[in-house]
């Protein structure tokens, strides 16, 4: 009796073409975020006494968790027969912006917040990825489950830094100019038709609203975002 | 009769008949309910709570002892959004009752803050929910605490930590069965606020757990709804939920 390999599941399951090819250019740019965070916690981590002892468990987890997203979603994209994206080459100075940046002794704070930015970041790019996966359930709920994630990682480097897990408004806060637009759009205070400024006057009102509701970015923005950083 | 359950059973919580509720209700059985089974020597607080009406608001009802409240998954993303709603009823209930509660709790000043934001927050996405839904989103459930000491911050934050990390994984469920793209968006701006406040209470309890995991939990609403009981005096049912569910990639959903 002859045996027929049987496919996996995830070709299966896989949309019909023009959606697979959506699905897979989605998770590409999520692994291409995913490449950013990982590469900026790897330097850390390399440059011996950089990192705040206290602070250690968090970076090595950080790093730990990105090596692991970076799999799943190499693994998924492999599944879907699209085509490998390599990790581009980073440079952290972000051309100039951040002259000299070369996680050395006295930079500590400009690597904590880039973090938080790459991690705000990353919410936003799954996020803005997420209808685009629909039609393919496996992947959407990767995707999904490292967005939420991505989301508490970017709360914890929040708070490191002393800052409110949420994001209030589009502000910047200290992050640098050059950052703006990891932050832009934020503001919303209305969802769909509700008001959510007016409805929540007396319980935090505007800030409040905008704080709820995390915002999507495309993925010509997210790509502009990273082009800052790759050579 | 007290303690009268073989060790490690975890029959399903009682629902619909008082009589029965206290019939099989055990200590050990109210204290799994709030998640803190096997801690019993260790919380005293919780087993008087357990025992008496002292500690808790006289208006703390028996889980599922009230009427029932039946989403119809055959009306598709409305169910969907009703059952958001209902989680975030629950959580905005819960956070109302921590920040009410203030002024008798040993909750820091900062962490005062910090709950009266997400309070805030639960309070916006309720009410995105109520707005969206219209008439469908017209209904208000009746939530129970009871067994929670509002007073003592490690139950306050020990509770607020298991609704946000199921609310990460009921959204993170719920997403696959929506068909609106407008609606799928809104359930991902929602999730990683409610998982930014995960991270934070968990913060809050112990240092660096903020994820316990590369990916979160992907629930499907049956499972999510077991949990949720357990905070509802309204009897949660499902008609027409769907059989089928796709596993996220911690599976166990």
């Amino acid at each position: 009796m002859i045996r027929i390999p049987h496919p996996t599941s995830a070709l299966l399951q896989a949309p019909p073409a023009p959606e697979a090819a959506q699905v897979v250019e989605s998770l590409r740019l999520a692994l291409l975020v995913a490449y950013l965070q990982s590469e900026l916690y790897t330097r850390a981590i390399a440059a011996t006494g950089f990192i705040a002892s206290a602070e250690a468990t968090v970076f090595t987890t950080l790093n730990a968790h990105e090596t692991q997203h970076i799999s799943r979603l190499t693994q998924l994209i492999a599944a879907r027969g699209g085509p490998a994206l390599a990790r581009p080459t980073f440079d952290f100075t972000a051309k100039g912006a951040l002259p000299g940046f070369a996680f050395a002794a006295g930079q500590y704070d400009t690597f904590r917040l880039l973090a938080q930015a790459f991690e705000d970041l990353g919410v936003r790019a799954y996020k803005g990825q997420v209808q685009a996966l629909v039609a393919d359930e496996p992947a959407l709920n990767v995707a999904l489950a490292i967005h939420s994630v991505e989301a508490r990682h970017a709360a914890e480097l929040r708070r490191l830094r002393g800052k409110k897990a949420w994001i209030t408004g589009s502000s910047l806060d200290d992050v640098p100019t050059f950052l703006q637009a990891v932050y832009g759009g934020e503001e919303l205070t209305t969802q769909g038709t509700v008001n959510l400024a007016a409805a929540l006057a007396a319980t935090g009102g505007a800030e409040a609203a905008s704080q709820a509701f995390d915002e999507p970015l495309g993925a010509a923005q997210v790509t502009a975002i990273v082009a800052l950083f790759t050579v | 009769m007290i303690d009268d359950k073989p060790a490690g059973t975890s029959s399903p919580i009682p629902i619909g008949n008082l009589d029965d509720w206290r019939s099989v209700a055990s200590r050990r059985t109210f204290l799994r309910l709030v998640g803190l089974g096997g801690a019993i020597a260790l919380l005293p607080s919780f087993v008087s709570a357990c025992d008496s009406e002292a500690t808790t608001a006289p208006t703390d009802g028996f889980a599922g002892s009230g009427d029932a409240l039946v989403i119809d998954f055959a009306q598709g993303d409305v169910a969907i959004l009703q059952y958001a709603l209902v989680l975030e009823q629950v959580e905005a209930d819960f956070y109302s009752r921590v920040v009410t509660g203030f002024g008798t709790s040993n909750i820091t000043t900062a962490e005062q803050a910090i709950l009266t934001d997400i309070r805030n927050h639960e309070l916006a996405h309720r009410e995105f929910l109520r707005g969206a839904l219209g008439a469908d989103g017209d209904f208000t459930i009746t939530s129970t605490f009871r067994g929670v000491s509002f007073t003592d911050r490690a139950a306050v934050l020990g509770a607020a930590r298991s609704l946000e990390d199921l609310g990460v994984a009921a959204y993170n469920g719920a997403v696959q069965y929506l068909t609106s793209p407008a609606n799928v968006l809104s359930f991902a701006k929602i999730v990683s606020v409610e998982a930014r406040h995960a991270a934070t209470i968990r913060d809050l309890l112990e240092p660096r757990t903020f994820a316990p995991s590369a990916t979160d939990d992907v629930f499907r609403p049956a499972k999510v709804a077991a949990t949720v009981q357990t905070n509802l005096v309204d009897k949660l049912g499902f008609s027409n939920a769907p059989a089928a569910f796709t596993q996220g990639p911690n599976e166990g959903g």
